[in-house]
């Protein structure tokens, strides 16, 4: 039998230094407002359209935050396959290899993968340029930077100021996740989320029946490698009020 | 009481004297000095959650071996308060009384300010500082010595707020080309962003309970519903628009007056007809030679201006008369510092909240991407060259 031809692109190609700061003006290019995605083609943005060539009249409604090399993205694309996903990814090499990687799947697996994309761009800083209030009924940060210095608090994905903006991109009765292997972050989540007047965390039994839990602990690459240095994972679910 | 509404209120140095000069009567113009030496109060500001963190909990003390100077002077609209924050990162609130200024407090703050602006009512101001956070202080006569509290933030610095007419919403605006209308006092619901600038946004204000415009650095002027975030308006000026001021007459025509940055003013009359569209009619304009400062008394404009005059500095102010459809800029007096009985060995200047040139984006230093795309291009090439060689 002859080799494929096809191969997913392979991981060490692509390898970047975990920390970004989301602060400074990194190039991105991104979309002044979220109507220039509706268009067919965007003008210095790919649009919703070019990113997903069968989207229709749907409208992205999933949002991974900090995805990764997209281990969790491309389940999610299995898990909802009638639902569109974003993957955000600030690092050029990671983004890139998601991209590539989805490119490679569409190929291989005919009609599938079509509801799942990537873009590089800053989501603390560009989050509304992309999504309209309301947009959006899931929203994930999954193992996000810990920014261990205390002075750096403010670089954390989580905190008071983008909780509002997060707030105002998700729907109502929309949903918020939050995973980390990190103690000291996660208590800073839940602590944070839970003063914020728009979200209210899920009880105990919604948590773990939600269809995506084990997927959450398990599927992305960063909880591959937690799972390797059999360390611990936490998760919260918070819903917008 | 005498109404300081006839005063116009500056500094002419940002060191060490606020003046009010009186329009109807330079006579009764006064200058006030800077109490220095006022007592800070620095009970640390509340913040979202009193969790441990070293930046919020650091111990604020005003620096005692900086000179001290203003950044930004904010006066209540009944003219009895007047706010300015300094470079030690204190908040002096003063109370207007008879030809007298009365300091009532001086509260710290965390990092620099950029901008600080009363509520309607005056009962409390509101400081936007660089890095994008809003402290709200009060200011009535109970809590006027009360620590600030966060209230919202930016990502990016804040480089204009501005309160609703109705008092609903506070609109804010960054150098990442966003307008933020955020719920008042519900301060964590933002009810909308108003987005279309290309760059830094310097200035807004409400034009009615729906629209508001803004300017930036793209050279644009826009006209938003402020519900929709719709742009409902706009047009591009040859220059660069910094600082807007705006004098309403009826509830859809008024006055614009524009800084620019190379320190012109432009007096604009505008009309917003059906409420989605915007007609501007160009007045009258005046180059000045450095950075100027406007100001709005009883529906007038005035612009303060520092000229040299025989190797001095000295300050002049500018009424612009309006009279069928044009606008002159006439000279109040020859010299303002003079009628003010000014002396001071801090030179005359005039602060801007902020340094436009620092504001563009200059994004070409962190242009890594495509770098690494001719890179991975390049391995490409070589790994289909590779399998040809086989």
């Amino acid at each position: 039998m002859e080799a494929p031809e096809i191969r997913l692109p392979q991981k060490r190609f692509y390898r970047q230094r975990a920390h970004s700061n989301p602060i400074s003006d990194h190039s991105i290019e991104y979309p002044i407002n979220p109507d220039e995605l509706d268009q067919d083609i965007g003008t210095n943005h790919p649009s919703w359209k070019e990113l997903y060539p069968e989207i229709g009249d749907k409208k992205v409604e999933f949002g991974d935050f900090g995805c990764g090399y997209g281990g969790f993205l491309i389940s999610l694309s299995e898990t909802y396959p009638d639902k569109i996903s974003i993957g955000m990814e600030i690092r050029v090499k990671v983004s890139d290899y998601v991209k590539d990687r989805i490119e490679t799947l569409r190929i291989i697996h005919p009609g599938k993968y079509q509801n799942v994309a990537c873009l590089r761009s800053n989501s603390m800083k560009y989050m509304v340029n992309y999504f309209h209030k309301a947009q959006l009924s899931k929203m994930f940060f999954l193992f996000p930077d810990p920014h261990f210095k205390k002075s750096k608090h403010k670089w954390r994905i989580i905190n008071p100021s983008l909780l509002s903006e997060y707030a105002y991109v998700l729907k109502k009765e929309g949903l918020l996740y939050v995973v980390t292997d990190v103690q000291d972050l996660y208590d800073w989540m839940v602590s944070h989320l839970s003063a914020h007047p728009s979200f209210e965390r899920l009880k105990d039994d919604e948590e773990k029946s939600d269809i995506l839990h084990d997927k959450l602990l398990n599927s992305s690459e960063e909880a591959q490698k937690v799972e390797r240095n059999q360390g611990s994972k936490f998760l919260a679910i918070f819903k917008r009020l | 009481m005498e109404s300081y509404k006839e005063y116009l209120v500056f500094s002419p140095d940002y060191q060490t004297k606020i003046a009010f000069l009186s329009v109807e009567n330079v006579q009764k113009s006064f200058t006030i000095d800077i109490d220095w030496d006022f007592p800070v109060n620095n009970e640390k500001m509340k913040m979202f959650l009193d969790i441990a963190n070293d930046e919020e909990n650091k111990q604020i003390q005003s620096k005692e071996d900086i000179e001290k100077s203003i950044n930004n002077i904010a006066i209540n609209e009944s003219n009895n308060l007047i706010a300015f924050t300094s470079n030690d990162k204190s908040l002096f609130l003063c109370k207007i009384e008879e030809s007298s200024v009365k300091t009532l407090s001086r509260r710290c703050f965390l990092r620099t300010s950029s901008c600080i602006r009363f509520s309607n009512c005056g009962k409390k101001l509101y400081l936007a500082d660089k890095t994008g956070d809003v402290f709200e202080y009060m200011t009535d006569e109970n809590n006027f010595n009360t620590a600030g509290k966060w209230v919202f933030g930016h990502i990016s610095q804040i480089l204009d707020l501005k309160v609703s007419i109705d008092s609903k919403y506070i609109f804010t605006s960054d150098r990442d080309e966003k307008i933020r209308v955020t719920n008042s006092p519900n301060y964590h619901e933002i009810e909308m962003f108003c987005l279309g600038h290309k760059e830094f946004v310097s200035s807004l204000t409400p034009l009615n309970n729906s629209t508001i415009i803004s300017i930036s650095g793209d050279g644009t002027l826009r006209l938003w519903n402020l519900l929709s975030g719709n742009q409902l308006y706009f047009t591009k000026f040859s220059f660069t628009p910094i600082l807007l001021k705006h004098y309403p007459q009826t509830s859809s025509e008024g006055i614009l007056c524009i800084s620019t940055s190379d320190f012109s003013i432009k007096v604009y009359e505008y009309q917003l007809i059906d409420n989605n569209a915007l007609k501007l009619h160009l007045l009258g304009e005046k180059q000045y030679s450095s950075d100027v400062e406007m100001a709005i008394l009883k529906g007038n404009f005035y612009i303060e201006h520092i000229e040299e005059v025989d190797g001095v500095k000295k300050v002049f102010i500018d009424k612009i008369q309006i009279e069928n459809k044009v606008a002159a800029f006439e000279a109040l007096k020859e010299d303002i510092l003079t009628i003010l009985n000014y002396t001071s060995n801090s030179s005359v200047k005039i602060v801007k909240p902020f340094d436009v040139s620092l504001l563009f984006k200059n994004t070409g230093k962190f242009d890594n991407l495509k770098q690494y795309i001719d890179r991975k291009k390049a391995r490409i090439e070589n790994q289909a060259m590779k399998k040809k060689k086989e």
